[in-house]
């Protein structure tokens, strides 16, 4: 209600010239001044917030986080595949991770059988051949988890059944590779020196 | 008129707009008549009012009307639980301050002297001050919700008037 308003209000009832009476009428009146209250959650669930300041503060707080996580990602993504694409780093990257695979397991990954035969510790060696007899089967040489089957294990020449019962003999007689399979693990030839 | 619905956007835009303009208002309304909590119950009025919005007619005369048409009745709601029932409390050691001030000072430390003012005067003439002034209602508007004719409201905004006008004589008279 204006000043006008109180005016109307007393002059309707013939208070007209009560100032003290005016002024404690702008006094109720300013009990319904201020702020509005802080809206409850169910009131707020049916206002209109993307008019509100709370969005935009969302996405400026968000902004800045989110386009260095970007930079970094993409930075990253191509290092690696700049890395990859130079033969020296591949090597090196190789003897990492096979230093690494023997730290964690020593009997294993670097000087293990290659892949396709069984290794020492994987326990009986199959003694006959399995149905795969082409030698096309796929790798099962895993070290942590003990062969009980031979049936995924390719073919193995008839002198690697005579393995003996002790695993650390020095005379360890080791299966060759079987035909077909990939030795990923042997460096690539390099040109002697003169 | 506007559709409501928790789907209508002009109907949350319009809920939007009028708790901003008008929440302070009811608030104030709710608090001169002695509401416990004014700030609950004009959340209230406000949930209340979000249903009815397809009711408005009027622009926002209509809207004030409406709005508070429903605080009115949550006054008298309230009233009435209060005139029915005795108001109980847990006794409580370490809000016992009756070792320093009594209730009645509480009381009225709590309450600026406008509000203790208004407490003093009878609820018809404390409703008539509260819906003409705070809430800014027409003549028309306060008759509405009040449940009286125009002439009635304005004979009672007279004799308010006139016991406010009392009562400030005999403070000033008081004091002096």
């Amino acid at each position: 209600m204006t000043n006008a308003s109180i005016d109307d209000l007393l002059s309707q009832s013939g208070f007209d010239d009560q100032a003290n009476l005016r002024a404690l009428l702008g006094e109720i009146e300013a009990l319904g001044a201020g702020d509005a209250p802080e809206p409850s959650a169910e009131v707020l669930a049916l206002m209109v917030l993307t008019t509100g300041v709370q969005q935009r503060s969302f996405r400026a707080r968000h902004r800045t986080p989110i386009i260095i996580a970007a930079v970094v990602a993409s930075l990253g993504m191509g290092a690696t595949a700049a890395a990859a694409a130079v033969p020296e780093v591949r090597h090196a990257a190789q003897n990492v991770i096979e230093a690494v695979i023997h730290a964690v397991a020593p009997d294993s990954g670097a000087k293990s059988a290659p892949s396709g035969v069984p290794s020492h510790q994987d326990g009986p060696v199959p003694s006959t051949q399995s149905s795969d007899s082409h030698g096309q089967g796929t790798s099962t040489t895993t070290k942590s988890v003990p062969e009980t089957k031979s049936t995924n294990a390719p073919s193995s020449p008839p002198r690697a059944t005579v393995v003996p019962a002790n695993p650390h003999a020095t005379a360890a007689p080791v299966a060759p590779p079987a035909k077909g399979l990939t030795t990923e693990h042997t460096p690539p030839a390099r040109p002697h020196a003169p | 008129m506007v559709g409501s619905g928790d789907s209508n956007p002009d109907a949350r835009l319009l809920f939007t707009v009028a708790y901003r303009q008008h929440a302070a208002a009811v608030r104030g309304y709710l608090r001169s008549q002695g509401l416990d909590d004014p700030e609950a119950v004009t959340q209230d009025v406000f949930l209340a009012l979000f249903p009815r919005l397809a009711d408005i007619s009027g622009g926002a005369e209509g809207l004030r009307s409406l709005l508070f048409s429903i605080a009115h009745a949550r006054v008298v709601d309230h009233h009435r639980r209060r005139s029915a029932s005795p108001s109980l409390s847990e006794y409580d050691p370490e809000s016992d301050r009756r070792t320093t001030h009594s209730a009645e000072d509480v009381a009225l430390a709590s309450h600026s002297d406008v509000e203790i003012l208004l407490h003093s005067l009878p609820d018809d003439y404390r409703e008539v001050l509260a819906l003409r002034i705070i809430a800014d209602l027409s003549l028309e508007a306060t008759a509405q919700i009040m449940g009286r004719s125009t002439g009635a409201v304005k004979q009672l905004q007279r004799r308010a008037l006139g016991v406010l006008r009392t009562q400030l004589t005999m403070n000033s008279a008081g004091t002096s």
